[in-house]
C-alpha cells in the first residue's frame, strides 16, 4: 500500500534555521515515521545552509527562492479576463473580504509569472497607476511603483511555482508559506491542513513598525498585504490549527471559519523531563531558559534579581541559553549585573543541558514580552519546578490564571512578589507542582499531540481520495 | 470661511492620515485646504482615553524623538502593558522595547565610535543618551544607567572639554542620582555663578535641597533678567515667581 505524502511548507525555518518551528517540524517528521514527508521550503536566497540532517522519511526537497524571477513559454491565454478577475479580487480584498482564488490561479500556468502582464498590459497598469492616484496621490509615483514591486515580486514569485506532488499540503504558517499551499490545493485538488504557532500577520506588523525603510503609506499597505494573505489562508484551509484559544480567536476576527478551526497545543518529551531527579542545592536558586535577546528582556529579570536578592539573601540567579545571538544586549546585560553588584550572584550560563538546572532550580522564571506557547514552562513543571511569569501569549493559560505568579511586562517588582510567595510557601508550591506535572502528562506529551497529527494527516487525505474516487463515479 | 462640508461627501477620495500628507494633498490641489487644518489642528491629547493606538504608532513611527515625547509614551504604554487585552499589552510591551531598542543602538553605534577616537561630541553624546534612557526607566535600573551617563561626563571633565551644557547634565544627573551634596558642591565651584542658566540650575538643586528660601532669593535674582530668559525657562520660573511674590 503506498505510504501517504505530506508536503510540509516552510517559509524562514525548517531546515535551515533552528529555532522553535523548526525543532517541531523536525521532531514531527521523526516521530511519524510512517509518512513520508516533502519539504517544499521558501527561501530568501538560495544555498542556505542546512542546520538539520534531514530523516529518512522526507523523500524530496524542494527549496522556492522568492526573489528569483520565473521565466515560462507558456503564457495565461486571455490575458484580459486574468486581469479583470485581478481587479476583482483586489476590490473584494479591499473591502475585507477573502475572495475566490480558484479562477485567477487556474489561469496562470506553472512556471510563469504574471510580472509582466501586471506592468506590460494597459489593464494592468491602469489598475496600479489608479491604485496610486486613491492612495498615495501627494507623493511620488516612483515611491510608490517600487514598493507595490517589492511587494508583489514575491507573490508572483509564489504564484509561478510548482509546488511537489503529495496527498495533502501543511504549511506551518500562513504568508508565502499559506499561498504556495493555496495554490497547490487549488492546482492540484488535494487537502491543505493549517498550523500557526505565532500568528504571521500580527508579527510582520511588528516588524513593519519596527523596520525604518518602511515609512507612512507603506506601513499599510505591507500590513494588508499580510493580512491578506492570512485571510486568503484561512479560506482556502479545510482545517485551521492554533497553538491555544487566543490565537484561534484572533484567526476567528481575521476571517476563519469557526468550524474549521481547532487547538493542538505544542507538546514536550515527557519522560525525558519527568526523569529529571530533583535535588535540593544550598541556597535559592532562579532560573530563565532562554536567549539572552531584547525579546527575551532579560533585563527585566536582572533588575528582578535585585529586588529578590534584598529581601532573600541567599538567592542566586541563571540565566541559561546562547549569548551569541545578540552581543550588544549581552554586554549591556553583563554591565548591568556589576552595576547592580549582583556579579556574584548572578550567572550567565550560556547553552546548557536543561535538566542539570532543572534538578535543583526552585523556581522558573519567564520575561518575554512575546512568547506563543512557551515550552520551557511545561518542562519546568514536568521536572517539578514552579514557574513566574510575564502575561504573554498563553502563559496565563498555563500557570493556570493563578494571578500570584503572574506579572504584566516590563513588572520585575511584580515577578519578585511572585518569586518571593514561592520562596515563602514551600508547602503549598508541593501541591500546586503535583497538580502542574498532572495537567503536562495529560494535555501536553509530545507523542499524543504528534500522535493527533498523524490521525489527522490520515482522516484529511482519506476523505480526499474518497472525495476523488466519487467524483470519478459520478462521472464514468 | 472653511467650508468642511466636504468630509460628507469625499467617501471614495484619498484621506491623508497626517497633517503633512494633507497639506502635500492640498498643495497638489487634491483636497481642500480643509483637509490639512482637521488633521492640522486636532486636539485630542495622546494620553486621552480611550487611547488612540494609530496616533501613538504614527508618533513612534518617527525615529528622532525628544525626551519629553518619549517620556509621555512611555508613560501612556506602561499603563497600557496592564490592559485586560492581549494584544494591546503586547503592542504596549513591544513599543516600549522599540523606544528602548533605539537608545541603545544610538549607543552601541556612539561606543564603536569611541574605540577609533575619544571624542568630546561622542562622549557628550552617550552622557546625554544615558541620561534619557534612565529618565524612560523606573527603579533600579535607572541608577544603573544614571552612573553611565556620569561615568561619560567624568571623562569630559578628565579631558578638560566640559561645556555649560556638560554642567547642567552633570548637576542634573547628580540630582537625579539624589546626590544633592555633590550637584551642590558642583554649583559651588562654578567661576560664572551670575550666568543665567546655571541660576536656574542652582534653583533646581536649592529646590531638591527643600531648601524655599534660597529658592526665593533666586528667583529675585533673576527676575530682573525675565527678558533675558528663553521660553522654558520662563515657563520654569513663572510658577516660582507666583509663589514668591
Amino acid at each position: 500500500m503506498k505510504r501517504p505524502t505530506v508536503c510540509l511548507i516552510l517559509e524562514g525555518s525548517y531546515p535551515f534555521i533552528t529555532g522553535g518551528v523548526s525543532a517541531w517540524v523536525h521532531q514531527l517528521i521523526l516521530y511519524l515515521k510512517d509518512i513520508d514527508f516533502v519539504l517544499y521550503t521558501i527561501s530568501p536566497s538560495k544555498d542556505q545552509t542546512q542546520r538539520y540532517e534531514l530523516p529518512a522519511n522526507v523523500v524530496d526537497h524542494r527549496d522556492m527562492v522568492l526573489s528569483a524571477a520565473k521565466q515560462s513559454k507558456r503564457r495565461p491565454s486571455q490575458v484580459r479576463a486574468l486581469i479583470d478577475e485581478v481587479i476583482g479580487i483586489h476590490q473584494q480584498l479591499l473591502g475585507g473580504k477573502a475572495p475566490e482564488l480558484d479562477a485567477v490561479i487556474g489561469q496562470i500556468p506553472e512556471g510563469y509569472s504574471v510580472y509582466a502582464e501586471a506592468i506590460k498590459s494597459d489593464a494592468g497598469w491602469h489598475l496600479l497607476s489608479s491604485r496610486n492616484r486613491e492612495k498615495n496621490p501627494a507623493y511620488p509615483f516612483s515611491d510608490f511603483f517600487w514598493a507595490w514591486k517589492s511587494a508583489h515580486d514575491m507573490m508572483f514569485t509564489v504564484l509561478a511555482d510548482r509546488a511537489p506532488e503529495a496527498d495533502l499540503y501543511h504549511p506551518v504558517s500562513t504568508g508565502y508559506a499559506g499561498l504556495a499551499a493555496l495554490c497547490a490545493k487549488i492546482r492540484r485538488d488535494k487537502p491543505l491542513i493549517l498550523t500557526e504557532h505565532g500568528l504571521y500577520h500580527k508579527e510582520r506588523e511588528m516588524e513593519i513598525r519596527k523596520a525604518q525603510f518602511i515609512r507612512g503609506y507603506q506601513r499599510d499597505m505591507w500590513t494588508g498585504i499580510y493580512n491578506n494573505l492570512s485571510r486568503l489562508c484561512y479560506r482556502y484551509a479545510d482545517l485551521i490549527i492554533a497553538l491555544f484559544e487566543h490565537n484561534r480567536r484572533l484567526q476567528i476576527e481575521l476571517g476563519a471559519p469557526e468550524a474549521k478551526t481547532r487547538v493542538i497545543p505544542n507538546g514536550i518529551e515527557v519522560p525525558f523531563y519527568s526523569a529529571v531527579a530533583r535535588k535540593k542545592k544550598e541556597g535559592f536558586h532562579v532560573g530563565l531558559v532562554g536567549r539572552v535577546v531584547p525579546i527575551k528582556d532579560i533585563k527585566t529579570f536582572i533588575s528582578m534579581a535585585k529586588i529578590v536578592s534584598e529581601s532573600i539573601p541567599e538567592a542566586e540567579f541563571h540565566c541559561i541559553g546562547p549569548t551569541d545571538e545578540d552581543p550588544g544586549y549581552f554586554e549591556d546585560c553583563q554591565i548591568l549585573v556589576q552595576s547592580l553588584k549582583l556579579a556574584d550572584r548572578f550567572h550567565f550560563t550560556g547553552r546548557q543541558d536543561v535538566r542539570e538546572y532543572y534538578a535543583f532550580l526552585d523556581v522558573l522564571l519567564l520575561t518575554s514580552v512575546r512568547e506563543a506557547q512557551p515550552l520551557v514552562i511545561l518542562e519546568a513543571y514536568c521536572a517539578g519546578v514552579p514557574v513566574v511569569a510575564t502575561r504573554v501569549g498563553n502563559v496565563a493559560e498555563l500557570i493556570d490564571y493563578d494571578d500570584r505568579f503572574l506579572a504584566p511586562s516590563k513588572d520585575p517588582e511584580k515577578l519578585a512578589a511572585g518569586v518571593r510567595y514561592i520562596y515563602e510557601h514551600p508547602e503549598e508550591m508541593k501541591r500546586i507542582v503535583e497538580k502542574n506535572k498532572d495537567r503536562v502528562v495529560r494535555f501536553y506529551d509530545r507523542d499524543m499531540v504528534f500522535q493527533t497529527y498523524g490521525d489527522l494527516y490520515r482522516q484529511h487525505i482519506g476523505a480526499s481520495v474518497a472525495g476523488g474516487q466519487n467524483q470519478a463515479s459520478e462521472a464514468g | 470661511m472653511l467650508k468642511f462640508d466636504f468630509f460628507r461627501s469625499a467617501t471614495d477620495a484619498y484621506r491623508p492620515r497626517t497633517a503633512n500628507s494633507a497639506l502635500r494633498a492640498a498643495e497638489a490641489h487634491l483636497l481642500p485646504i480643509e483637509a490639512c487644518v482637521y488633521l492640522g489642528t486636532s486636539i485630542k491629547p495622546l494620553d486621552e482615553q480611550p487611547i488612540d493606538l494609530d496616533a501613538i504608532d504614527q508618533v513612534l513611527s518617527r525615529q528622532q524623538l525628544d525626551l519629553d515625547t518619549n517620556l509621555l509614551l512611555i508613560r501612556i504604554l506602561t499603563k497600557l502593558l496592564r490592559d485586560p487585552d492581549a494584544e494591546v499589552a503586547l503592542f504596549a510591551a513591544e513599543s516600549i522595547n522599540m523606544i528602548e531598542n533605539r537608545y541603545t543602538t544610538r549607543i552601541e553605534r556612539l561606543k564603536a565610535s569611541l574605540q577609533e577616537k575619544a571624542e568630546a561630541k561622542a562622549l557628550r553624546a552617550l552622557a546625554r543618551q544615558y541620561y534619557e534612557l534612565a529618565q524612560i526607566h523606573p527603579g533600579s535600573i535607572r541608577n544603573f544607567y544614571l552612573r553611565e551617563a556620569f561615568g561619560y561626563v567624568k571623562t569630559l571633565n578628565k579631558l578638560k572639554q566640559l561645556s555649560k551644557q556638560d554642567v547642567v547634565l552633570t548637576v542634573r544627573i547628580l540630582l537625579a542620582l539624589d546626590l544633592t551634596d555633590h550637584a551642590r558642591r558642583i554649583i559651588d565651584q562654578l567661576s560664572d555663578r551670575d550666568d543665567l542658566t546655571y541660576l536656574r540650575l542652582e534653583m533646581e538643586v536649592a529646590f531638591k535641597r527643600k531648601d524655599i528660601t534660597a529658592v526665593q532669593k533666586l528667583c529675585d535674582r533673576l527676575k530682573p533678567a525675565w527678558e533675558r530668559l528663553d521660553e522654558p525657562s520662563r515657563a520654569f520660573l513663572s510658577y516660582w515667581f507666583e509663589a514668591a511674590h
